[in-house]
């Protein structure tokens, strides 16, 4: 059996959590991500930032673990922000018109000047 | 339509397992660029292989192995999965809406259907075409 792993990286700026993620999210690996936020959020970390800029796939298992993430944020007063400028990923986002529903910004700097 | 017997045919067998996925994502990718599709229309095909199968993985049937074919026309690619062992009469791997919103968009037309002991999908991608045309899944 093949594994398939997605690499993460926590990183705290200013009142921010941020979990870099780099793979290919589909449902092979999707199980990694929401353990990673699950843990985040049960750690009490409820302003979040996902930085897909590292990210090279993702798929509607990916996503879905993402909007679950940012209703449960929200049900707790938090807020999740996604970090991403790779086309491929952007336009899931586009086609599924989450971009209207979870916050996206290029980079960490400009989550940071508008919060 | 009756199929095209000259166009080229790329045949994969895979097993029914989530990480063959990345596999199949890497072959559909190089099958649309071979045909001479551009990057937008890659990235759809791409997409369009991953839903699709992840679908006939998540099917009820005995058989363990997906068996794919791309078959290459000119400005248009058709891809078919297919995987035996599946009860006549069953239920059909259902979609999620995040899924279908994705392939409505990625493909010229698909579909999903059971018949002949078999659960499969057959998905049509045009080059360049205009996307969110299709019918949706039958499902």
């Amino acid at each position: 059996m093949t594994t398939v792993d997605l690499t993460f990286e926590n990183s705290t700026h200013e009142a921010w959590s941020v979990l870099a993620v780099e793979g290919e999210i589909d449902v092979a690996t999707a199980a990694q991500l929401r353990e990673q936020l699950n843990t985040l959020v049960a750690e009490g970390k409820h302003q979040l930032i996902v930085d897909l800029n590292r990210v090279e796939f993702m798929d509607s298992t990916g996503l879905g673990v993402l909007v679950g993430a940012h209703k449960h944020l929200v049900e707790l007063g938090g807020v999740m922000r996604v970090v991403c400028t790779q086309p491929t990923i952007l336009k899931v986002f586009d086609l599924t018109g989450l971009n209207a529903v979870i916050p996206l910004a290029d980079d960490l700097d400009s989550v940071l000047a508008a919060s | 339509m009756s199929p095209d017997l000259s166009a080229p045919v790329v045949a994969l067998t895979v097993p029914c397992a989530p990480e063959y996925l990345g596999l199949i994502r890497l072959v559909a990718s190089s099958v649309a660029t071979n045909a001479g599709m551009d990057v937008d229309d890659i990235d759809d095909l791409r997409i369009a292989a991953d839903e699709l199968c992840y679908l006939l993985m998540s099917a009820t049937a005995d058989e363990q192995d997906i068996k794919l074919t791309f078959t290459i026309s000119p400005q248009r690619i058709v891809i078919e999965g297919k995987r035996a062992g599946w009860p006549e009469g069953g239920v059909l791997p259902g979609a999620s809406d995040l899924m279908v919103k994705i392939l409505a968009q990625v493909v010229d037309d698909f579909e999903i259907t059971g018949d002949g002991g078999s659960v499969k999908f057959r998905a049509v991608k045009d080059a360049g075409a205009t996307t969110g045309t299709s019918a949706g899944p039958a499902v």
